[in-house]
């Protein structure tokens, strides 16, 4: 690396580092060592931490690319109407993704965002006929079905399975078959149940200690 | 974060003396020198400039 | 060595000697790049096929939900990101990898020597990207945007990589003394910069991940960056070389081209946080990348001013040359997303764009309007000079250019203005959801109208390509340009 190309090499680096410390260093010393803290009313220690089972529906959730279609932040009014769309009851802050493990905020909102799906669906059997073909409850969706993480049965003679979905007729599967949720399918929904980011009071000196704005 | 800020104040004060120190050598060993000379120097006898390089090619392989 | 344009007059003899040594040596060069080159760029071309049909399959998806939709493996959360993947890393990459070795061997006159290393580099960058593509198909996908392959495809691509900076730097290092053109400077660049990029966001995004909340500003840190620091100064090298070299004219301002690189570096670095825009991040954070988006146009105009004024005067030879097409096409395509980038990062501005399919729209005009079009170009211009044959026919390449000029357009505009629709209807007024989803349905069968004309604008060079190299008969024939006239001797140029 003969004379000046020296130079210009360390320009490389440089250049390189500055924007390096600036949103990787910083982002990581600030805001990545996040404490729970004790809701001002209930005193329970929020964000709460996610059950083994959340985890895997999480897993499940990035394995088939939920986050392509689904946002999980909820904006200030001052820039959209998430707020009036019901999708949450204030905005989100870094703080409340403490304990997600691995951050789906996404950036692209095909489909609703799901910050606070939990609080707004909490139904369980909704969302799995929701999974299983989103046109049962959605008319009109382009989500893509998730029959695959549904069991398709033969009814025995102990007759049809307790978990079983209750789909209506034009979407049932032929006579003498039921639809058995697998495990996968009952994880994601549990995941999706926990999914209330911005339902507590927001921790005001987490919101201070990091410089967010609420409005 | 103050005092992560105020550690990345003094890197991002190293890091541009640094520049400067780097682009002050640059310029004292001639990198800026006859600029367009540089531009100049992907020409050369077999494809000067002012011939387009594109219908003379069969030109270079047949000599 | 570098020859001196205006040294002293020489005789006749003495001149055509000269030019004698100047094509051999030229054509040690070329010759000694023809396999490690030819097959990153080989491979390249199988992806992009592979990617674009992955882009059909995913564009479907978006208007007509049960398209293959009971096979995991073909759902549209994987079809999505192994798309982008297997574009990103097995088109744009592989050869843009093969693009910069190629002029980075011309540029620094040294003949690539690492015949073995390079060519185990090419079969390990193709295994990751496949061994990674499959992971995400079965499910492993880490739903990082941009960094989907999971753990185990990045050893195969970190390894390769290595082999290719170490024969980069060993062109560097043994070049004559004298210039260093401002290609070479972009090409060493993004070698440098990629390899950062990948090890920094993988090991905290993937392999050891922080804490989730800082997670996304690196992951647009990165994602921002492997167009800004990697897919552009491969494509800005390419024009930087392939403009003066096809009309003959050294580039307007080698001055402007300098501020062009150092603002680029310095300002693309810090843009990857306007995708967080509204996001739960304190403000500065994106501020400061709003800044830096908005100082992109410096680089910019002075790459735009360059190039343009490099072109004026030889706008007749895009009448004959198909590189010269492909690469004023993406030339002018890299102004136009890099305004369009700049004006999308303001914040009012973002709170109609974000989250909608004009982002994908912006994405797709960087990515292939300027970057892929730019590497057509130069696949054009290098393969005749690395296998010393010509492409076998000026029409597939024809078949080429238009579909693909028209395909991105129609993709472009129409999905931007869905995007707009989408924008307003989603963040601006209280319509149903469902209704919005509904609004959007036309604008996305005309995504997979223009991908499908795309995809035959990529049938046709995967074809012009392995038809060249298995068919002898092509050696030595005369160039194919898109004109069958010889252009006239060149009119006296502006430049001194």
């Amino acid at each position: 690396m003969n004379n000046r190309f020296r130079y210009i090499f360390v320009g490389f680096l440089l250049t390189f580092l500055s924007a390096w410390c600036g949103l990787v260093l910083l982002p990581v010393w600030g805001l990545g060592n996040f404490q729970q803290v004790p809701d001002p009313t209930t005193g329970e220690m929020i964000p709460p931490i996610m059950s083994p089972l959340e985890e895997r529906g999480r897993d499940i959730y990035i394995a088939n690319g939920c986050v392509y279609c689904h946002s999980q932040q909820v904006h200030p009014k001052r820039a959209r109407n998430d707020v009036e769309r019901g999708w949450g009851q204030r905005r989100t802050i870094a703080h409340d993704y403490m304990n997600q493990g691995k951050a789906q905020i996404g950036t692209m909102r095909t489909g609703p965002d799901l910050a606070n799906i939990g609080v707004r669906n909490p139904s369980a059997d909704w969302q799995l006929l929701h999974l299983y073909d989103p046109q049962i409850t959605s008319r009109g969706s382009i989500m893509p079905p998730f029959r695959f993480l549904f069991e398709r049965r033969e009814v025995g003679a102990e007759g049809p399975s307790p978990k079983a979905l209750q789909i209506p007729k034009q979407f049932s599967p032929p006579e003498g078959y039921d639809v058995v949720p697998t495990e996968e399918a009952l994880a994601l929904v549990a995941y999706l149940q926990s999914l209330k980011l911005s339902q507590y009071e927001v921790p005001n000196a987490e919101a201070a200690r990091i410089d967010t704005e609420i409005e | 974060m103050f005092l992560a800020s105020m550690i990345l104040l003094l890197v991002m004060l190293t890091l541009s003396f640094v520049t400067l120190l780097a682009f002050s050598q640059a310029a004292a060993n001639g990198g800026f020198e006859n600029p367009q000379a540089t531009a100049e120097s992907i020409f050369d006898e077999a494809e000067p400039i002012g011939e387009p390089t594109d219908p003379n090619l069969i030109k270079k392989y047949d000599s | 060595m570098t020859v001196e344009i205006q040294s002293e007059p020489v005789t006749p003899d003495e001149a055509e000697q000269r030019k004698q040594e100047s094509i051999e040596r030229r054509l040690e060069i070329d010759r000694a790049a023809r396999w490690p080159v030819g097959i990153f760029i080989g491979s390249s071309l199988v992806w992009l096929l592979f990617g674009s049909l992955l882009a059909i399959a995913a564009s479907i998806k978006m208007h007509d939900p049960e398209f293959l939709a009971d096979n995991p493996w073909l759902t549209f959360g994987r079809v999505r990101p192994a798309h982008l993947n297997t574009v990103a890393y097995g088109w744009l990459s592989t050869a843009g990898i093969g693009i910069g070795l190629w002029i980075l061997s011309r540029l620094c006159q040294v003949p690539i020597r690492e015949q073995q290393s390079l060519t185990l580099a090419a079969v390990l960058w193709n295994l990751g990207n496949a061994v990674g593509t499959w992971g995400i198909l079965r499910g492993d996908s880490t739903a990082v945007e941009w960094l989907e392959y999971p753990t185990y495809a990045a050893p195969f691509l970190l390894i390769s990589f290595t082999f290719v900076m170490l024969a980069a730097f060993r062109m560097i290092r043994n070049r004559p003394p004298g210039h260093i053109y401002i290609s070479q400077w972009y090409i060493m660049a993004g070698f440098v910069w990629l390899p950062a990029l990948y090890f920094t966001a993988h090991g905290l995004l993937v392999l050891a991940p922080v804490q989730a909340p800082a997670q996304p500003p690196i992951n647009w840190w990165y994602a921002h960056n492997v167009l800004g620091l990697w897919f552009t100064p491969i494509g800005l090298e390419a024009i930087y070389y392939l403009i003066p070299k096809i009309i003959g004219k050294p580039i307007h301002s080698y001055y402007l081209s300098i501020i062009g690189f150092w603002s680029l570096a310095f300002f693309y670095a810090w843009n990857g946080m306007h995708h967080l825009i509204g996001g739960p991040y304190p403000a500065w954070l994106i501020t400061v990348s709003v800044v830096a988006s908005i100082m992109m146009f410096i680089p910019v105009i002075t790459v735009a001013i360059n190039h343009h004024m490099t072109m004026v005067g030889n706008f007749r030879a895009l009448r004959y040359s198909p590189t010269l097409r492909f690469v004023v096409f993406g030339a002018m395509s890299y102004t136009l997303v890099s305004f369009q980038g700049s004006i999308t990062a303001i914040r009012e501005v973002n709170y109609v764009t974000h989250f909608t399919h004009y982002t994908i729209a912006h994405s797709h005009l960087g990515a292939y309007a300027f970057a892929s079009m730019v590497y057509f170009g130069a696949i054009y211009y290098i393969m005749p000079r690395l296998l010393e044959r010509e492409w076998p026919s000026r029409w597939l390449i024809r078949f080429h250019f238009w579909p693909s000029a028209i395909g991105i357009s129609i993709y472009f505009f129409i999905l931007s203005w869905g995007g707009i629709v989408q924008g307003m209807a989603m963040n601006l007024s209280d319509t149903p959801f469902m209704e919005i989803v509904a609004a959007t349905i036309p604008y996305l069968k005309w995504r997979t109208i223009g991908g499908t004309l795309m995809t035959i604008g990529h049938l046709s060079i995967f074809i012009s390509f392995f038809w060249m190299v298995f068919d002898r008969r092509y050696r030595g024939a005369e160039p194919t340009l898109f004109s069958t006239k010889t252009p006239e001797t060149p009119a006296p140029l502006p430049y001194p």
